[in-house]
């Protein structure tokens, strides 16, 4: 930490060397009580020009009348009686003053003086909190996460009124320090977990730079080239104040209108927020058709390819006729058939997810009906092998969380391999092998497939189904490390 | 940073890991064999079976008890010395691998006739090794969870069977009592299908939580003794004991039976949920391979289960035809598990003596 030296034009020009040669940067001289020169130094556009004026400038300017030079920690006595802002800091050395100034504060730097006060006149434009399109809900609050990490962390705190929330700040990124927060409630996460997120986050804050927190999230897993997501993302804050109750952290950036919540486990990412608002009965009946829906999406294609060519006799008589039927004439085989109409269903999905809604619904009608009724009435693909398709393509929608829909979504093309290659043993192994992937992975030391293996039956009340919520509002033991945790 | 514990595994998974690695294959025809002497009252002979799993794990204990969490190699090293201590671990490395293989290639018979007809027996017998070998590379930690989830789904296979409930005949189980030399006689064949209980003295170390030790053995047991009994009960109850005598796999002969509406063939589905016991079973077993193999070798764990692959499918490959590979486990299994129950036994007594 290099001290700030009594030069004043010295401190400037330290100062300006560490930062990017913007335009926007002023240096306003003045002086006080006629004959002591002091700087304003900040950078226009992220800072509040009427506020510098009124609160800064024109006390310096009119209503300090002292000989300052003789007064003892001057910095500090002008602070406390002529600073009219809520927030101003003594500063004594070159220490992040860069940063501090780009984050919107004003410096003012005094002749002969080796302390400076910053002061926090921050108004960096950002955009207005508004309802999430990607995360809606019926019942539940409305507001989502924006760019600002300010407003953001605002929006928790705001949630949670409790001394246990902490909020450790950091910068990520040698080049572009980007301002992040770890927020957790303190005695409820388990500091061995914590502990392992620091550790993490540490390890990656001098790489040149990170911009949103899905560079985190990769950057930070146990498992980088692993199918599952191993963190979750989300952009409303009662998501993040349910899971900080919970006992997990959330990681924010500036920048990004999400929060990573680590740890995760596998069953979390087919919890919908919704699910603890609504009636008991009828969110175990939403919980399970989601788990039955992605079974279809990883099952459903690759058993039907089995049937078509290797275990007809698994169906009964009646059905296979059917779907043996409404193949005749088809020229592709089973396996590029259903192949070439899911790469068509990935095309689609790509391509309305990057369109402006009115035209990505557009988009959907036209491919989904119109090239899906074409493709039938021109003999290419089979009616039996479109209702199959597209099944699972609806039940995919039904995972609440977007990258675990995507990627068992991806899973199905490894499976559909296999079970061309090997029929239904193909799609038993698959099958099996993703179980042993899912069984093996931890989510910052917890396993992901807790509570199931290793079993916890005291947090099987939240998994698939659950219970009422007297029952699961506390705290989950899958997430506490404990001795002898396996 | 503190980490999870790596390769221990917790009491429950202790037990799970016995129950799996004892029912796996030789569940489907173990009514078949045991009808043969016991009759009708196969599942008594079953119950009375049940004393050698039981003998197993109270060794297993008696280890703990006066050894502590010494690992089960350098137990025999103490007690027997090296030279011995390596021919035991010897002895446990064949026997796995005749376990192991012998499972693979009954599972490969399995498969052959109803859904992998299609592939050649290496296909089979190499994706399935493989698969299993990527299982047990993961260590005991992972085959412990494995075994604990594989557990709770596969058990719906176990509520089947009572789908026939109301169609059997109680008349097929009476008298109860066949006649007492009849049921002592077929005790032994039972004691064969408990067979791969062995791998409590090897796990027993990685358990976590050691209290009620005693008690999570004899929960093992208990799960292990009522799957087989109710098995071969519901056999007799449904099919008969003659009947249970002349087919091969009778478990398998009743889901056949079974109806649902949208699936023709039941049989499919039971080997989808079936699979997974049999896939946990050969892990249980190759991890026992491999970790003999490298105490022996001092070769590290996870290229022990890479190497002792070519055995396992050399082994195999041998026993796929059904014929060879029953004269062959109906030499073997006898002496094995004799064996190890001598050993066992002795070990105990030793054990006691040497013991703290």
């Amino acid at each position: 930490m290099e001290p700030l030296s009594k030069n004043i034009y010295q401190n400037i020009n330290k100062i300006i060397s560490h930062l990017p040669n913007s335009a926007t940067l002023i240096k306003r001289e003045i002086l006080i009580n006629k004959k002591t020169k002091c700087f304003i130094i900040y950078v226009s556009n992220l800072c509040n020009r009427k506020s510098i004026e009124m609160h800064i400038i024109h006390p310096l300017l009119y209503n300090l009348n002292e000989d300052i030079e003789n007064i003892e920690n001057a910095a500090e006595y002008i602070a406390q009686n002529y600073i009219s802002i809520s927030e101003a800091q003594i500063i004594k050395s070159f220490d992040n003053i860069a940063v501090e100034l780009l984050r919107g504060k004003c410096l003012i730097l005094i002749d002969k003086i080796n302390t400076a006060i910053l002061c926090d006149t921050s108004d960096i434009p950002h955009r207005q909190i508004q309802e999430s399109n990607v995360e809606k809900t019926i019942r539940g609050g409305r507001e989502s996460f924006v760019e600002n990490i300010e407003i953001n962390l605002a929006l928790i705190q705001n949630k949670v009124k409790s001394n246990k929330l902490r909020i450790e700040r950091m910068l990520l990124g040698n080049e572009n320090k980007t301002d992040a927060a770890i927020v957790y409630m303190d005695g409820i996460i388990d500091p061995i977990v914590l502990d392992a997120i620091k550790f993490k986050m540490n390890r990656i804050k001098n790489l040149p730079y990170i911009l949103c927190t899905g560079y985190i999230e990769q950057l930070i897993e146990d498992f980088p080239y692993g199918f599952f997501p191993q963190l979750k993302n989300t952009e409303k804050p009662d998501k993040v104040v349910s899971d900080l109750f919970q006992g997990k952290a959330a990681i924010l950036i500036s920048g990004a209108p999400y929060a990573l919540i680590a740890p995760a486990v596998f069953i979390e990412f087919f919890q919908g927020f919704e699910d603890y608002s609504q009636r008991l009965l009828t969110s175990v009946f939403v919980r399970l058709t989601r788990v039955l829906s992605a079974l279809l999406v990883l099952l459903a294609t690759p058993i039907y390819l089995t049937v078509l060519s290797y275990s007809s006799g698994l169906v009964p008589i009646k059905l296979i006729k059917v779907i043996y039927n409404s193949r005749l004439g088809i020229p592709l085989q089973p396996f590029l058939e259903i192949l070439t109409m899911e790469i068509a269903v990935e095309l689609l999905r790509e391509g309305g997810l990057r369109l402006p809604s009115p035209i990505g619904q557009t988009l959907g009608i036209v491919g989904g009906i119109v090239i899906g009724e074409a493709a039938t009435k021109a003999g290419l693909v089979s009616p039996t092998t479109l209702v199959v398709v597209s099944t699972t393509v609806i039940a995919s929608f039904l995972i609440p969380n977007y990258e675990m829909a995507l990627s068992i979504r991806f899973l199905r093309f490894p499976m559909l391999i296999l079970a061309e290659l090997f029929g239904f043993l193909g799609v038993i192994l698959g099958f099996y092998l993703i179980v042993i992937i899912l069984i093996n992975m931890n989510s910052f030391g917890i396993p992901y497939f807790s509570p199931f293996a290793p079993l916890n039956p005291s947090d099987l009340k939240d998994t698939i189904v659950r219970l009422s919520l007297k029952e699961i509002l506390r705290k989950p033991k899958s997430l506490k490390m404990k001795k002898g945790k396996i | 940073m503190s980490k999870v514990i790596e390769n221990k595994i917790t009491q429950r998974q202790y037990i799970f890991i016995l129950v799996s690695a004892v029912v796996g294959i030789g569940i489907l025809s173990a009514p078949n064999s045991i009808c043969q002497i016991a009759e009708q009252s196969g599942w008594i002979s079953m119950i009375i079976g049940g004393i050698y799993p039981l003998i197993i794990c109270y060794c297993s204990y008696l280890n703990y008890k006066h050894f502590n969490n010494t690992h089960f190699y350098q137990l025999n090293e103490r007690l027997y010395g090296k030279f011995i201590a390596k021919i035991i671990f010897l002895f446990f490395l064949i026997t796995m691998i005749i376990y192991e293989a012998s499972v693979l290639a009954g599972f490969y018979n399995i498969l052959s006739k109803e859904i992998a007809f299609f592939l050649s027996p290496y296909a089979v017998l190499i994706l399935v090794s493989l698969v299993i070998i990527y299982t047990a590379s993961f260590g005991l930690q992972s085959i412990g969870r494995l075994s604990e989830i594989v557990f709770y789904f596969s058990s719906i296979l176990f509520l089947f069977p009572l789908a026939i409930i109301g169609k059997g005949s109680f008349l097929n189980i009476k008298p109860i009592i066949s006649s007492v030399e009849n049921i002592l006689n077929s005790v032994p064949s039972s004691f064969y299908s408990y067979a791969g209980i062995e791998i409590s003295f090897f796990i027993m170390p990685y358990v976590v939580n050691k209290k009620n030790f005693k008690k999570a053995g004899f929960v093992s047991t208990a799960i292990i003794v009522f799957i087989y009994t109710f098995l071969t009960f519901i056999c007799i109850y449904y099919l008969g004991y003659e009947l249970t005598t002349k087919i091969y796999y009778p478990v398998f002969f009743i889901m056949e039976t079974i109806e649902v509406s949208i699936i023709s063939d039941f049989k499919v589905v039971f080997i989808f949920l079936w699979s997974g016991m049999i896939l946990k079973i050969m892990a249980c077993d190759h991890y026992v391979v491999s970790y003999t193999f490298s105490r022996l070798t001092r070769i590290p764990y996870k290229k022990s289960c890479i190497i002792t692959w070519p055995f396992i499918l050399m082994f195999a490959i041998f026993m796929i035809p059904e014929h060879g590979r029953n004269v062959f486990l109906g030499k073997s299994v006898p002496i094995i598990v004799f064996t190890i129950l001598t050993y066992s036994i002795i070990t105990a007594i030793m054990v006691k003596i040497k013991g703290r």
